[in-house]
């Protein structure tokens, strides 16, 4: 049974200081440290390797990071890298995010990894010789040190619903029509048996995200990175609320959504 | 949420036929020292600019006030913005928000330019900011209503003028359109600005003339000091306080909307350009003058003229010219544009029930009362003695007896001062609503929403089977990507006839769309393509020849904008040469029915087009073209049926050439006139059972195309329509 992940304590990196190489007026690299997908980062244009570089004043674990809301193509090449000082000749943390293509041959738009670092510097770059695109974009990075409960989620519950909120009308002669709007997932999964620890973070996450502010959840780390269908910047759309057995095993029920 | 707002032109951007739109509104805010970008959801646009997606997406509705008052009304938008977060309270604390522009585009993807104008307008101030714990609210008025003014905009004063003379002190400073001199001359207020010097000014801009000076009502000598850049003259003797002086003047001049000269602006759409660029101030570039442009070839010798001597608001001043001349007055894009009022069809859209939203589908018979089956139309204002000088009164004789009422409608045409044109116009308001008027309600998806006011679109539900509607009301919900028309029948009350442009193209070579938006038409001397429309599969190899002179087919405007019609008391005369006619009959006797023509070509053929308007229904008839007074042959005869839809017969011959010849023909009830019912009874015709007959023919160069064989009338006529036709 898999354990998630929870990724939610991204202060370091929502408060570092950003230099890039380029950014289009009005849509700077600091839109990557704001919480809302459709507010990106913007290149100004297609350069041979385009990058952002992160100062969090000391050095920060990172074991989870992930993009959301980008416009790289499948030829593309993203990585990750972190190093001590500001040099990225060869940063001793350099991992690449795996673009996820469907069987359509759509990109997905996110990506992420689980591979973990510690250092003060960090660098998102990106190349792509081959892109069509005029610029690139990416919505929101999420990197951090993730919460991992002690117990996995019961096998028998989780459920994963993709919805459509398209705006549809009907016409007389039953022609449906419809305003688009973005698909999203929605997870439901139960903790059980959550010791006092787990239930004292499960608490402080929602203390800090409420059912307000997103977090990047990986549902299923063991196959996160070849498939991130199961990973997702969304928000919790229900009350935290626990079942105590003999008030110290707990049992809690999580729905989240995803946040586009 | 009903608000009013701009109209746009067409959204290119948009996809249409797609049944899945993924459409964005997009807010712009112009602050002092910063701007302000909003969506209904979040998107970074290619401008590089992040519209944060706070903004609830607004209902947005034009209209026009009605038919009788064709302008557009004023528009305005309440936006409201989501500010759960408190995230817009620095950006209201820091900035001024009240009076400052707002635009509102709406379009797909994230290319701007692939953004269409909607709305263009301004905080509301004072009172347009209403804040709850959870939303801002921001009313947003039509730009428009800045360009409002109260004409004429100035007054004379005693610190420009200080010797003005006492009783003008505080008067309107003239603004005078048209001609006062040459046809019903009027006279037009003086100033007496300098008393000192006996100094006169009749109007605040320059004029075209001033030919004679009044003072006291009797006609002096007057000494011009300059046209330009302000009409005025001296007197050798005037008593302050005391004389009144008036003048016959020829209005303001300039360059108009497209004039190559300066000259005196008398035409209505080089006043209202010339009223919105100048007293009121509106930008050149927010004029759409391509369509000011075409309804002026439109009506090229059309004449009005106003003086405005005192405060009239624009807005009614501009709706009172519409109205008079008979066009609307709208916003396309943010610009101001205009379009003659007409009955037109146009079939590139029809809308049916994979485009109706279910349970919208309303239809009204004159929701506004706007019946009127006598017109008294006043014109020629006398401005000096604030009176009409004239007053035309038309009855609709049917209307009135159908219906067992008199419903009388005043129509006040202060423009107007020619009896030619001011009459046309009150048998135009006549025709149009001497029957009440259908107006349809309905609400409809992705396809129509790129239509327009003014716009027609062809309805085909409930009772409309292809049917012409005029949009006179729209109102679009981006939130379920639907639209709402106000629709008016005005197509299925009106004639044929229509005015249109010399330079129309002939039938023959019009396009399929222009043959169905024009039916028929005619230059100045009468000269028109077709009486009516051909088959959507027709194509003209020939005819090139072919001409035809309308005179009275139920009725017709030519360019001069008279109506003309023909009571059957004046038979045209036959006319030699290549010149053709029609005529028809009131009703009665067969015997006006012959037409006769005589031409000098040699070769080609004449075709002839008549018709038969009965007042039987569901009976058949069996008539025939009579040519040169023989028995008619078999392909001269014409068997129909009359069924409840269809109270008209028409049928086409034609006589070879062979050299200059003279050729009559007439339409005749087979045999002594018998007509029989769908049970075989046949009954012997009098004159009372048709109501009238028509008889047409045009000139063709050769047997390959056969016009008339493809006769046919417009769709969703009904015997109201033919009896104006016939």
């Amino acid at each position: 049974m898999p354990t998630p992940r929870f990724l939610w304590k991204v202060s370091a990196f929502d408060g570092a200081t950003l230099t890039t190489n380029s950014e289009a007026s009005g849509l700077p690299a600091t839109n990557l440290q704001n919480a809302i997908v459709r507010r990106p980062w913007r290149t100004a244009g297609i350069t041979q390797q385009t990058w952002v570089v992160f100062d969090l004043g000391t050095a920060t674990l990172v074991n989870c990071a992930g993009i959301f809301g980008h416009n790289l193509r499948s030829t593309a090449a993203i990585t990750l890298q972190g190093n001590a000082s500001d040099s990225w000749g060869a940063p001793t943390f350099n991992v690449a995010l795996t673009l996820i293509t469907d069987p359509d041959g759509i990109v997905h738009e996110k990506a992420m990894t689980l591979a973990q670092g510690t250092f003060r510097y960090w660098r998102l770059a990106i190349q792509d010789p081959s892109s069509v695109n005029t610029y690139w974009e990416i919505g929101r990075l999420m990197a951090g040190n993730a919460y991992t409960p002690a117990v996995p989620y019961t096998l028998e519950d989780p459920s994963r619903m993709q919805l459509d909120p398209s705006i549809l009308d009907i016409a007389e002669g039953q022609q449906a029509y419809a305003r688009l709007r973005t698909q999203y997932s929605r997870y439901r999964v139960r903790f059980e048996n959550l010791e006092r620890t787990d239930q004292d973070a499960f608490l402080a996450l929602f203390r800090h995200r409420g059912n307000v502010q997103p977090l990047m959840v990986v549902v299923d780390p063991t196959d996160a990175h070849t498939t991130p269908r199961d990973t997702l910047y969304g928000r919790i759309t229900t009350p935290l609320q626990w079942v105590l057995t003999n008030m110290v095993y707990g049992t809690v029920d999580l729905e989240l959504e995803e946040v586009w | 949420m009903y608000v009013l707002c701009y109209l746009w032109s067409l959204l290119m951007a948009l996809d249409t036929t797609a049944q899945v739109l993924d459409l964005h509104v997009l807010v712009k805010v112009s602050l002092t020292g910063a701007t302000k970008y909003y969506a209904e959801r979040h998107v970074a646009m290619d401008d590089g600019n992040w519209y944060d997606g706070r903004a609830q997406i607004p209902s947005l509705r034009t209209a026009f006030q009605s038919l009788t008052e064709p302008h557009q009304q004023p528009s305005q938008v309440t936006l409201i913005l989501e500010n759960q977060d408190e995230g817009l309270d620095s950006d209201f604390s820091t900035y001024l928000w009240g009076n400052r522009d707002v635009e509102i585009r709406v379009g797909e993807g994230t290319a701007l330019a692939d953004y269409s104008l909607v709305f263009a307008g301004y905080v509301q101030f004072p009172a347009g900011i209403t804040r709850t714990d959870d939303t801002i609210s921001l009313t947003l008025i039509d730009a428009r209503v800045r360009d409002l003014k109260t004409l004429p905009t100035a007054t004379y004063d005693t610190t420009t003028f200080p010797n003005c003379d006492p009783p003008d002190v505080g008067r309107g400073v003239l603004l005078a359109y048209g001609d006062f001199v040459t046809a019903s001359p009027q006279t037009l207020r003086a100033a007496a600005i300098d008393t000192t010097l006996n100094l006169f000014e009749v109007a605040g801009h320059t004029v075209g003339g001033i030919s004679q000076v009044y003072r006291n009502g009797t006609a002096v000598a007057h000494s011009l000091v300059s046209t330009a850049p302000r009409g005025r003259f001296t007197l050798t003797t005037f008593t302050g306080s005391s004389d009144t002086v008036s003048a016959r003047v020829i209005g303001k001049t300039g360059t108009g909307l497209n004039l190559a000269a300066t000259t005196t602006l008398e035409h209505p759409m080089d006043i209202l350009y010339d009223l919105l660029v100048d007293p009121l101030g509106v930008a050149a570039t927010r004029i759409d003058t391509g369509s000011f442009t075409t309804l002026k070839n439109a009506m090229p010798t059309l004449k009005v003229r106003r003086v405005l001597d005192s405060s009239v608001y624009s807005d009614s001043l501009i709706a009172e010219l519409a109205n008079n001349v008979g066009f609307d007055v709208y916003v396309d894009g943010g610009s101001y544009a205009v379009k003659l009022r007409e009955p037109v069809a146009d079939t590139t859209l029809t809308l049916n029930s994979s485009d109706l939203v279910p349970q919208t589908f309303t239809v009204q018979d004159d929701p506004d009362r706007l019946f009127a089956n006598r017109i008294v139309a006043k014109y020629n204002y006398d401005p000096a003695n604030t009176r009409y000088n004239a007053i035309y009164t038309l009855d609709g004789t049917t209307s009135q007896t159908d219906y067992r009422l008199i419903s009388e409608r005043t129509l006040a045409l202060p423009w107007h001062f020619q009896a030619t044109e001011a009459q046309a116009r009150a048998q135009r308001e006549l025709l149009l609503f001497q029957n009440p008027i259908q107006v349809v309600s309905a609400a409809f998806k992705h396809r129509a929403l790129l239509k327009k006011l003014t716009d027609v679109v062809n309805l085909d539900w409930s009772i409309y089977t292809d049917a012409s509607l005029q949009v006179r009301g729209v109102e679009y919900d981006w939130h379920t990507a639907r639209v709402r028309f106000d629709l008016w029948d005005v197509l299925s009350f009106l004639p044929l006839g229509r005015w249109t442009l010399d330079s129309a193209p002939a039938y023959y070579v019009a396009t399929a769309d222009q043959q169905r938006l024009q039916g028929f038409w005619t230059d100045d001397n009468g000269t028109l393509g077709s009486a009516a429309l051909l088959s959507d599969t027709f194509t003209a190899t020939n005819g090139t020849l072919l001409r035809s002179r309308l005179m009275n087919i139920g009725g017709t405007w030519d360019d001069d904008g008279v109506w003309d019609i023909y009571d059957g008391t004046a038979r045209p005369t036959a006319t030699t040469g290549n010149q053709n006619r029609a005529w028809a009959l009131a009703g009665g006797t067969m015997a006006n029915t012959t037409a006769e023509v005589s031409v000098t070509n040699t070769g080609g053929f004449i075709n002839f087009l008549g018709g038969l308007v009965f007042r039987a229904q569901d009976r058949y008839n069996l008539w025939y073209f009579e040519i040169d007074g023989r028995s008619p042959l078999p392909s001269d005869l014409f068997l129909y049926r009359m069924n409840n839809n269809t109270v008209y017969q028409v049928g086409t011959t034609r006589v070879a050439l062979s050299a200059a010849e003279t050729h009559t023909m007439a339409v005749r009830l087979s045999g002594a006139g018998i007509y029989c019912d769908v049970d075989g009874t046949c009954y012997m015709a009098t004159s009372n059972d048709f109501l009238s007959a028509a008889v047409r023919y045009g000139l063709e160069s050769s047997a390959t195309a056969d016009l008339f064989e493809h006769f046919r009338v417009l769709p969703g006529t009904t015997a109201t329509y033919i009896s104006h036709w016939f």
